[in-house]
């Protein structure tokens, strides 16, 4: 199984709990790399949100306070950093300063350089500074295609929220 | 439904208790809008899910949160961020940050077809961001279950919002309700130096 595929099976599986929704840009129309590996995911899951990145995560917090469980997708990490906000001051710190516990899974990657090189806002990877400032959401890297279906499933099974970062160079192995 | 004169109590007793260095965390006292948070929360059921500010004392009272629990959150330093999943109460000390919470909520709501509806108070300044205006936006565009009630005292902390944007837009839509009022206290503490 190719990472690409691993990602679309995951994605399957995800959509599969009653309680998960696909939350984004690019969730019901195409533009965006991660868009093909939401084929498995019915219609009525997905949330086309507009382009508002801090919204977005503020909206899946919401969301999870009543017991969904959003997949908040940002397709690459140049733009998660615009929610950066509600990431650090919000869903992550929630959990330290009472009873609520939103759980989030949230999806990025990190742009591809090759065979078309992105260009500096587009091919970023903040995961390093982002295991600093987060102190309960978990962070994990899928380096290659075995690793992807076990750890999303872990991140849907597992408490707390969870930010995955995704490789989209390959998509292209 | 504590009286106006209960709420002013209140907060005079937390004061006194900052004051006395019981309190080791900042405070953010409320006063001044009693009668308008009074007729507001007359509108806002028990079951109804409310997201306030660092100025949140009043709302947590008013929505039901026992005064008792409320005083002993705020001495164990938790005034800026009161929050009770049994009271659906949240609050938060980053400006405009219950915005997109309160409508992804909303959203939720209207998604499993509950009646309960959803309120969010922020600050003149906040009013004036771009989250606010994006979860307005949205709210409006989604019919979402949702009203945001701006608290307007003309300052951010010590800085007129007027003389800061030169203007302040007044939004026109019919989820956004206003009120004015002069406040009673400084933006936090108690306006005395206070000994650790």
């Amino acid at each position: 199984m190719t990472y690409k595929e691993a990602l679309t099976a995951a994605m399957m599986r995800l959509a599969e709990h009653p309680r998960t929704l696909f939350v984004g840009q690019g969730m019901r129309f195409s533009g965006q790399m991660m868009f093909p590996t939401l084929q498995g995911v019915p219609m009525e899951k997905r949330i086309e949100l507009p382009v508002a990145e801090d919204f977005q995560m503020g909206f899946c917090t919401g969301l999870a306070l009543k017991g969904f469980i959003p997949i908040s997708v940002y397709p690459r990490w140049d733009f998660l950093l615009l929610a950066a906000n509600q990431l650090v001051n919000h869903l992550d710190k929630l959990p330290l300063m009472g009873d609520f516990r939103p759980k989030v899974i949230i999806r990025t990657g990190v742009g591809p350089q090759i065979p078309l090189d992105a260009g500096p806002q587009h091919t970023q990877n903040h995961t390093a500074a982002f295991r600093l400032m987060l102190k309960t959401v978990a962070v994990v890297e899928l380096m290659a295609a075995e690793e992807v279906l076990p750890c999303y499933q872990q991140a849907l099974a597992g408490e707390g929220s969870v930010l995955l970062i995704e490789h989209l160079e390959k998509y292209l192995a | 439904m504590m009286t106006a004169e209960m709420l002013r109590t209140f907060e005079e007793t937390i004061a006194a208790d900052f004051e006395a260095a019981n309190i080791r965390a900042p405070v953010h006292l409320s006063g001044g809008n009693e009668t308008q948070l009074i007729e507001i929360f007359q509108d806002i059921a028990p079951e109804d899910w409310v997201f306030s500010t660092y100025r949140n004392h009043f709302h947590a009272l008013l929505h039901g949160l026992p005064a008792d629990w409320v005083r002993a959150q705020i001495h164990a330093g938790r005034s800026m961020f009161l929050s009770s999943p049994q009271h659906c109460f949240l609050s938060s000390a980053i400006v405009g940050g219950m915005l997109p919470i309160a409508v992804g909520v909303a959203a939720a709501l209207q998604r499993l077809g509950e009646t309960r509806h959803v309120w969010v108070f922020v600050g003149d300044m906040a009013a004036t961001t771009g989250a606010f205006h994006e979860a307005v936006q949205y709210a409006d565009g989604q019919d979402l279950p949702v009203h945001f009630v701006v608290e307007d005292n003309g300052f951010s902390t010590d800085s007129p919002t007027l003389e800061c944007w030169g203007k302040v837009p007044v939004s026109l839509s019919p989820r956004v309700r206003r009120y004015t009022y002069a406040r009673t206290w400084p933006h936090s503490n108690i306006g005395k130096w206070v000994n650790f």
